[in-house]
């Protein structure tokens, strides 16, 4: 039994990284996938279609800040904390990931056929934004009453 | 989940039927653009272009009877439920359309019209009430009909039009990114290009054809001959 609350303890410690790179996979695919159709259809600002196909990488970033955070030497007693920490919080990054990429495909097809939303259009995937960041900053947070 | 992203961006903006007074991509360029798409997509989008846009010159000899028996063939083969509705709408605003014209055509017995879709029986039951008894569930019949009656077949023909495009771009927007909302944008160009083909030489040019092919076909044509011998 104390093996499995080890390897929890492993699992909640790399989580938050895998997850979250598994949702910035997912994101940049596809908002990666909508740059490449908006190029052939535009003339000019082919730059900011590849750079908002970046935007869902920063959930890798905070899952690698996450894991540091959490990163400690793992016993009996700290692995449910880190499971659940780590478990819960990678999924988060995963779903915004995920979803922003979906929210940065749509905002390129906006900006492609009206370049004056650009901005405008970024909105949504910067709330997306915004919640990895709850999810990131409160496991930061909390992971400090984890038990070393 | 992530087949059509790169598709539906490379595709232009089409603006409102009305406003629409040239074609942002050619059907060339759009056919290289749905290079993209796999063999089976391909294949469901050709059948649905079939059903929604079907070619007069191939139907001309086709009586309704046998045209509703082979678009109900068609339509099994489409698997995309969305699409499914849409195109049965399509074809019940085109029955309502066809029922209208048959009565105003003289057509006295309700039996002899073929249709297809929820109203076919509730038309014929209600053959001579002005409304086919659909008033209160259709609410473009009511449309359809003060148009008719102002004589203007283009009238008719824009709003029908107007109505389709709604339907098509209503349901683009509930779909994006997917392949449904690919195949509205299609339909949606081929009915801007169809508009912006309106030509009227060429109508009575297609009705010379289609007269011709249906008298060919019923023998009046013979049977005036040897009238006139």
């Amino acid at each position: 039994m104390d093996n499995l609350i080890i390897a929890l303890g492993w699992a909640g410690l790399y989580g938050p990284m895998a997850l979250g790179a598994i949702g910035s996979m997912i994101g940049c695919a596809l908002a990666g996938q909508a740059a490449c159709g908006a190029l052939l259809e535009t003339e000019t600002g082919h730059g900011r279609y590849i750079g908002i196909a970046a935007m869902p990488s920063s959930q890798s970033i905070y899952g690698i800040v996450v894991m540091f955070a959490l990163n400690r030497e793992i016993t009996v007693a700290n692995a449910p904390g880190l499971a659940a920490i780590g478990l819960l919080c990678g999924l988060a990054l995963l779903f915004s990931a995920a979803w922003q990429g979906r929210c940065c495909a749509s905002a390129i097809n906006v900006a492609k056929i009206r370049p004056e939303i650009f901005g405008m259009s970024l909105a949504p995937a910067a709330i997306v934004e915004g919640f990895a960041v709850f999810a990131f900053i409160f496991a930061l947070v909390i992971s400090a009453g984890v038990p070393a | 989940m992530s087949d059509y992203y790169t598709l539906m961006t490379a595709l232009p903006w089409l603006p409102d039927l009305e406003q629409c007074t040239q074609l942002p991509i050619s059907r060339i360029a759009l056919d290289r653009r749905l290079t993209m798409l796999s063999e089976h997509d391909s294949e469901q989008l050709s059948k649905i272009e079939a059903v929604f846009n079907p070619i007069i010159d191939q139907h001309i000899s086709l009586t309704d009877k046998d045209f509703i028996t082979q678009w109900k063939a068609t339509v099994q083969q489409v698997e995309s439920p969305r699409m499914l509705a849409l195109i049965n709408d399509q074809m019940e605003l085109k029955t309502l359309l066809a029922a209208l014209r048959c009565r105003a055509g003289g057509l006295e017995d309700p039996s002899q019209f073929y249709g297809a879709g929820r109203w076919v029986q509730l038309i014929k039951k209600h053959w001579f009430e002005p409304g086919f008894g659909l008033d209160r569930v259709c609410p473009q019949l009511l449309q359809l009909q003060r148009l008719m009656a102002k004589e203007k077949p283009m009238l008719v023909e824009d709003y029908y039009n107007q109505q389709l495009w709604t339907r098509l771009r209503q349901a683009e927007h509930c779909v994006q990114f997917s392949f449904e909302a690919l195949v509205c944008f299609v339909l949606r160009w081929s009915i801007a290009e169809r508009c912006l083909r309106y030509d009227g030489d060429k109508a009575v040019d297609t009705f010379n054809r289609s007269r011709s092919a249906l008298l060919d076909r019923s023998g009046l044509n013979q049977q005036l001959l040897q009238g006139n011998r």
